[in-house]
C-alpha cells in the first residue's frame, strides 16, 4: 500500500463496511481508493459545463445518427 | 509455412473444406494435436473436450457428404473466450469464483457462428473476469506469449491471441470492453475488430461493463475476420442496445480500390508516449496507403480524447463493481488481487458522477465524429505505445503506480471504447526484440466494412500476417 494512501483506509475500510457492507478483512485494496478519488474528480471535471437537462441514456441511438448515410458498410 | 493444415488461413480451411480437398475431421485432428502440444506450455486452453470436438467435425463432414447445405464456415475449428456461454458447457470466466459455472442458454454470437457451420473445439483462457490489460491472471495461470514465452499476451482475451498465433485454431471470439481484443490481438501479431458498440450481440456472453462491452474476433487475416463478424453482426432483441441495422457485406468490401480514401493521421495524443521503434513501423505502414492512393491528411483531435481512458476506466470500474457486488461482499478472497483491486475502484464512484459520464459521452462522440470523420475517411493510429513488455515488467499486481501504467498500455484503446467506434488492429512488423508491432484504424459508427476494405489493401501488399511463432 502507498504510504500516501495509508492514512486514507481507516476511512475508505469504514466507508465500505457502512456503505456498502463490504468487510475486506485484510484482502489488499491498495491505491485502489487513490485511483478511485482521482477517476472521480476527472468525471467531475470533465462533465462540469454540462448542461443541467442532459440524458445519459440512448446511446446506440447516437451512435446510429453518425453512421455515413450513403450505404457504406 | 509448414506441411501443417493448421497453418492455413480460416478462409483457406473453409475453401478447403467446400471443395473437399480436406475434411473438417483432419482440420479438427490437427489443430487439436497443437492444443495439447503447445496449448499447456502456452496456458492458452482453459477447457478441452477432444472427443467431443471430433464428434462436431464428424457430424459436419456427414451433413457435407449427405449434400446438406454449408454455411461459410462450415467444419472450420474455432475456439473461444472462456465467457461465451453454451448450454451445458462450463464457462469459468478465468476465474474460481465461476469455475462451476454451467449456462443454461447458447451466446448469440456464438449461435451465430454455429449457423454459419463453424465448430468450436476449445475454451481458451483470459484474464480473470476479463478486466485487465496485460493478460495476467493470478488464480488460473497467465497465458504466454508465443512469439516470445517471457513476454505478455495483452488482455483480457489473451488466450484467444495466444491460440490463434500460435495456430492451435483458425480464429477466436475475444470480447472488448477497453482494449481486450486489440491489446491480445496487437501483441500476438493478429488481426482484431472491436465493432461500433451495439453491433454485435452481448447476450450470454459475461458481462464485465454494460456501457462498453463488445464482442469481436481475432484471426491471421482481415478476410478471416471479416468472414467470422459477418456470422455475429446484427440486431438481437435479446440485447436491447444492438443496432437496428443490419450489417453490410464485409467479404464484398475487400479487394475494393482504396485510392482516394482519406486516412487521418492524429496531430495530437494519440503519439504521445510513442517508443521510436514503433514509431518507425506505424509511420511505414502509413506509406503503404499513400502508394495504394490514399490520401494521408494531419488530423487535430479533440483535446477530450485526453479524459476518455480515465472516463472509459471509471464506467468499467463502476459497472464491474455494479455486477460483483455480491461476490466482493461474500467472496472478497476468491479475486486475485489485480482483479480485486481494479473492480474495487468501482466501489467508491459517486453515482452522480457516473450517469453525467454517461451524459457527457453522447455529446463527445458527436464532436468527435464531427471533427475528424468529417475530413477523413478513418483514423490511423498506433495501437500500444511501447513494444510488447515482459511478463515480468508488466506484472504490476495493486503495486504503487499500477493504474498509470495500465492507463499507458490503454492509451489508444481505450477512447475508442468510450467513444463507441470500431476499432481494427492491424500488425504492421516487429520491433528488434522480435515481439509483434500493430496500427489501429478507427471509423465512424458502423464502418467495419470500410476498415475491413483498408487493412486487406494493407494485407495485399504485406507479409506480416504469413509469418508464424516458432514453438517447435
Amino acid at each position: 500500500m502507498p504510504p500516501s494512501d495509508t492514512d486514507d483506509m481507516t476511512t475508505v475500510l469504514a466507508w465500505l463496511d457502512q456503505f456498502q457492507d463490504l468487510h475486506p478483512n485484510g484482502n489488499e485494496l491498495a491505491d485502489p481508493a487513490a485511483a478511485a478519488r482521482a477517476a472521480a474528480k476527472a468525471g467531475r471535471e470533465a462533465t462540469h459545463d454540462l448542461p443541467f437537462d442532459g440524458d445519459p441514456t440512448g446511446f446506440t441511438a447516437t451512435l446510429e445518427t453518425l453512421a455515413r448515410k450513403d450505404g457504406e458498410s | 509455412m509448414t506441411g501443417d493444415p493448421a497453418f492455413m488461413t480460416l478462409a483457406e480451411a473453409a475453401a478447403a473444406i467446400s471443395t473437399g480437398a480436406v475434411s473438417s475431421v483432419e482440420l479438427t485432428k490437427a489443430c487439436l494435436d497443437r492444443l495439447k502440444t503447445h496449448g499447456p506450455t502456452l496456458h492458452a486452453v482453459a477447457g478441452l473436450d477432444e472427443a467431443d470436438a471430433l464428434a462436431q467435425a464428424e457430424a459436419a463432414d456427414k451433413a457435407q457428404a449427405a449434400g446438406a447445405p454449408l454455411g461459410p464456415l462450415h467444419g472450420v475449428p474455432l475456439a473461444h473466450k472462456d465467457m461465451y456461454y453454451r448450454a451445458g458447457r462450463p464457462s469459468a470466466c478465468g476465474s474460481v469464483i465461476r469455475k462451476d459455472f454451467v449456462p443454461d442458454h447458447t451466446s448469440t454470437a456464438l449461435a451465430g457462428l454455429d449457423a454459419a457451420g463453424a465448430l468450436d473445439i476449445a475454451r481458451l483462457n483470459m484474464v480473470e473476469f476479463a478486466l485487465g490489460v496485460t493478460g495476467h491472471n493470478d488464480v488460473v495461470g497467465t497465458p504466454k506469449n508465443p512469439w516470445n514465452t517471457a513476454h505478455m499476451t495483452g488482455g483480457s482475451s489473451s488466450g484467444s491471441g495466444a491460440a490463434v498465433a500460435a495456430r492451435l485454431c483458425y480464429g477466436a471470439l475475444g470480447s472488448d470492453t477497453g482494449g481486450s481484443i486489440r491489446l491480445p490481438a496487437a501483441c500476438c501479431g493478429l488481426v482484431g475488430m472491436k465493432p461500433t458498440y451495439g453491433r454485435v450481440s452481448r447476450y450470454g456472453a459475461m458481462p464485465l461493463s454494460h456501457s462498453l462491452d463488445t464482442v469481436g474476433p481475432l484471426t491471421r487475416t482481415v478476410r478471416d475476420n471479416a468472414m467470422m463478424m459477418q456470422a455475429i453482426a446484427g440486431p438481437d432483441a435479446n440485447d436491447p442496445v444492438t443496432a437496428s441495422a443490419v450489417p453490410g457485406d464485409y467479404l464484398a468490401e475487400l479487394g475494393r480500390d482504396v485510392s482516394g480514401l482519406k486516412i487521418g493521421l492524429p496531430e495530437t495524443f494519440f503519439y504521445e508516449n510513442v517508443a521510436p521503434e514503433v514509431r518507425t513501423l506505424v509511420e511505414a505502414s502509413l506509406k503503404v496507403y499513400e502508394d495504394r492512393g490514399c490520401e494521408i491528411v494531419p488530423v487535430k483531435i479533440p483535446d477530450a480524447v485526453s479524459i476518455m481512458n480515465r472516463l472509459t476506466n471509471l464506467i468499467t470500474a463502476t459497472e464491474g463493481a455494479a455486477n460483483h457486488g455480491r461476490w466482493l461482499a461474500e467472496r472478497p478472497g476468491d479475486y486475485g488481487p489485480q482483479t480485486r483491486a481494479r473492480m474495487s475502484i468501482g466501489l467508491f464512484t459517486p453515482a452522480n458522477v457516473y450517469l453525467r459520464v454517461l451524459t457527457l459521452r453522447k455529446q463527445l462522440v458527436r464532436e468527435f465524429c464531427d471533427q475528424v470523420f468529417r475530413q477523413v475517411d478513418a483514423l490511423h493510429t498506433p495501437m500500444m505505445v511501447m513494444p510488447v513488455p515482459t511478463l515480468q515488467e508488466s506484472n504490476m499486481a495493486a503495486q504503487p503506480g499500477f493504474a498509470d501504467y495500465l492507463l499507458k498500455i490503454g492509451q489508444n484503446t481505450r477512447p475508442v471504447n468510450f467513444l463507441g467506434l470500431p476499432g481494427l488492429n492491424m500488425p504492421c512488423g516487429f520491433t528488434p526484440d522480435g515481439l509483434p508491432c500493430s496500427f489501429q484504424l478507427v471509423g465512424r459508427p458502423y464502418s467495419e466494412g470500410l476498415l475491413y476494405r483498408l487493412g486487406d489493401a494493407y494485407q495485399q501488399a504485406t507479409d506480416w500476417h504469413e509469418k508464424a511463432p516458432d514453438l517447435d
